[in-house]
């Protein structure tokens, strides 16, 4: 009685080869890969900007202190503290080393100053290991060396990180999961659709829908997040603007898969699988570098860990958006690409035939 | 019964009461798909007033013929002119959002044309859709989803309505209640192409037979309640 119905699975695994290969095998060495860009647990690969604290620092004295915190950041050189802390502002490095002149000057009192973002809750604590290693190898310099660690303000709490974060994955799990299911509901009334108005009047309406839904979410997170005592600007209209722009990028993505693949398994497990790679490689809680820098740069590929960013120094540390000018630009282009890359599934979808 | 649908065809043209441009015309149409002909350069004319049967066994083109002309496919070669305005469609399986009540989506479709309150619940009275206007199609009977198809294809009153097996799923007296309100929905300048199996139920009400067979037409002419169409259809493709 087994052996018919085991056949029947057979000829099932012969009609639906392409979404079997995706679901488990592609899937699970996609996983196997991912694991490999976990690389380590010390943030040496963290971005840290080392500046001289004067005029009179030399190029040697940075060099060296670069040296020294090469084994726990992946440090790079700025001309002046002012422009070190523009990039900590935006994100491009998550601490500033200050170097005082007359390392290598016997007797000379000199201070290196790490200085870290407050909002950047997950590497405060993390940014102890790199104050810990300068002042275990201090030692080599004649000079009297002092290292030591400032928090700049505004300084948050881990649960009002996580709030403000987890804003643009909550955005890329609806993205990719409920919005295409919910299309996938309708599909069955798209010829007529077709015939008395078109996908695109369709695609507005439900972008006008899911504008109006995210509005709500954003409001109830307000509202949860005052409730809470969290001081997190999540209904500024710059956070608005930049959920807005890559919600709407990652349901293009994601619709674009549904319609190239006819809303079918093996297009939903695409895009759970596009899921799982922007939450693994956008670095959502932790710097970018935290575990390998192969992860730092991925990160820079993604348009949700420049959103994150965007969103992170606005909601979080009340930074003006131009802060960002650079990640709103890109996240622009990535929207713009994103809708044509829809309008050519659509295309693709409709020059196919009709369905059903 | 050739000689009399081409002698009527003569008298239409001849009096000038049918133009041309208000017709649905189909040259040399064909349609392959993965090394499949559906349709293998097909004429046709579709006539305005008329209730017309494309009638043919399962995979001759009938749905592929009706999708080229709601232009939901294209054709590989030929060509297919329509006239201006919306064509009404109901489909091979009931093309309707499943998740709101009959009434919701017939209002859906009801305001994108402006056929007005009236003949909005003229059509889902005469349908028999009164009774479950506020259910949620998905919790119908396949049955009540066809008939909600249906009433979707006419509740714009287009100028052109086309039906794909319309009678699918229907019990006896919702069957009569369709073909009942087609027919009386052709009085006049409105035109209904019905691809069906059931040749019979349409029969009386007929004024055009089209039958195709492997993606030709085999037969295309005027008709009229007293010819024999199985007999037709028999000889033709059977």
């Amino acid at each position: 009685m087994v052996a018919p119905l085991f056949e029947k699975e057979l000829f099932w695994l012969r009609r639906n080869w392409r979404a079997v290969a995706v679901v488990f095998l592609l899937a699970p060495a996609l996983f196997g890969v991912a694991t490999a860009t976990f690389d380590r647990t010390v943030p040496q690969d963290v971005p840290v900007a080392v500046a001289p604290a004067d005029d009179a620092v030399t190029e040697d004295e940075l060099q060296a202190v670069a040296g020294l915190a090469r084994t726990v950041s992946a440090p790079r050189s700025y001309d002046s503290t002012a422009a070190a802390r523009t990039a900590l502002r935006r994100e491009r490095v998550y601490g500033v080393l200050t170097v005082g002149h007359g390392l290598y000057e016997s007797g000379a009192n000199v201070t290196l100053s790490l200085a870290v973002d407050g909002g950047m809750v997950t590497y405060v604590e993390p940014s102890l290991v790199v104050t810990g290693t300068l002042r275990d190898r201090a030692g080599v310099f004649p000079s009297t060396v002092t290292v030591e660690r400032r928090i700049l303000d505004p300084q948050r709490t881990l649960p009002e990180f996580l709030f403000a974060t987890g804003l643009v994955y909550l955005l890329a799990i609806y993205a990719f999961t409920y919005v295409p299911y919910h299309l996938a509901r309708e599909r069955r009334v798209f010829d007529r659709v077709r015939v008395e108005s078109s996908l695109w009047a369709l695609l507005a309406a439900k972008a006008g829908l899911f504008a109006a839904l995210g509005a709500a979410a954003v409001a109830s997170m307000t509202l949860a997040g005052a409730a809470l005592g969290y001081r997190v600007g999540v209904a500024d209209p710059a956070v608005v603007g930049v959920l807005a722009l890559v919600g709407g990028a990652l349901v293009s993505v994601s619709l674009g898969v549904s319609f190239l693949t006819r809303f079918s398994v093996a297009g939903r497990f695409v895009n759970v699988a596009l899921l799982g790679a922007v939450v693994a490689f956008s670095n959502p809680v932790y710097p970018t570098g935290f575990f390998s820098a192969v992860r730092r740069t991925i990160a820079g590929w993604s348009p949700v860990y420049h959103a994150t960013v965007a969103v992170r120094g606005v909601a979080l540390k009340g930074l003006p958006p131009a802060t960002f000018a650079d990640r709103l630009i890109l996240l622009v282009g990535v929207a713009l690409a994103s809708g044509c890359w829809l309008a050519a599934s659509v295309a693709v979808y409709e020059r196919r035939g009709r369905d059903g | 019964m050739g000689e009399r649908a081409d002698g009527a065809n003569r008298d239409r043209a001849a009096d000038g009461r049918r133009d041309p441009d208000s017709e649905i015309r189909l040259d040399g149409v064909v349609r392959r798909y993965d090394g499949v002909t559906a349709l293998a350069g097909v004429d046709l004319r579709i006539e305005t007033g008329d209730l017309h049967a494309l009638v043919g066994p399962n995979g001759s083109g009938k749905s592929t013929l009706l999708a080229l002309v709601l232009g939901l496919d294209r054709p590989t070669a030929g060509t297919i002119s329509r006239p201006d305005g919306r064509i009404g469609c109901g489909f091979q399986t009931p093309s309707v959002y499943p998740d709101l009540t009959v009434e919701e989506n017939l209002r859906v479709f009801a305001a994108m044309g402006d056929a007005g309150e009236d003949w909005f619940a003229d059509v889902r009275a005469s349908l028999g859709l009164d009774e479950v206007r506020d259910r949620v199609v998905a919790d119908l009977s396949g049955g009540y989803q066809r008939l909600v198809d249906v009433a979707l294809a006419f509740v714009r009153r287009p100028a052109f309505v086309l039906l794909d097996e319309p009678l699918d799923e229907l019990d006896d007296a919702a069957r009569d209640r369709v073909v009942g309100f087609v027919a009386d929905y052709c009085e006049g300048d409105r035109t209904v192409v019905v691809s069906t199996h059931h040749l019979d139920a349409f029969g009386p009400s007929l004024d055009r037979l089209t039958v195709l067979a492997d993606g030709d037409v085999r037969f295309d002419e005027r008709v009229d309640g007293s010819d024999d169409y199985r007999a037709i259809y028999r000889d033709l493709v059977e």
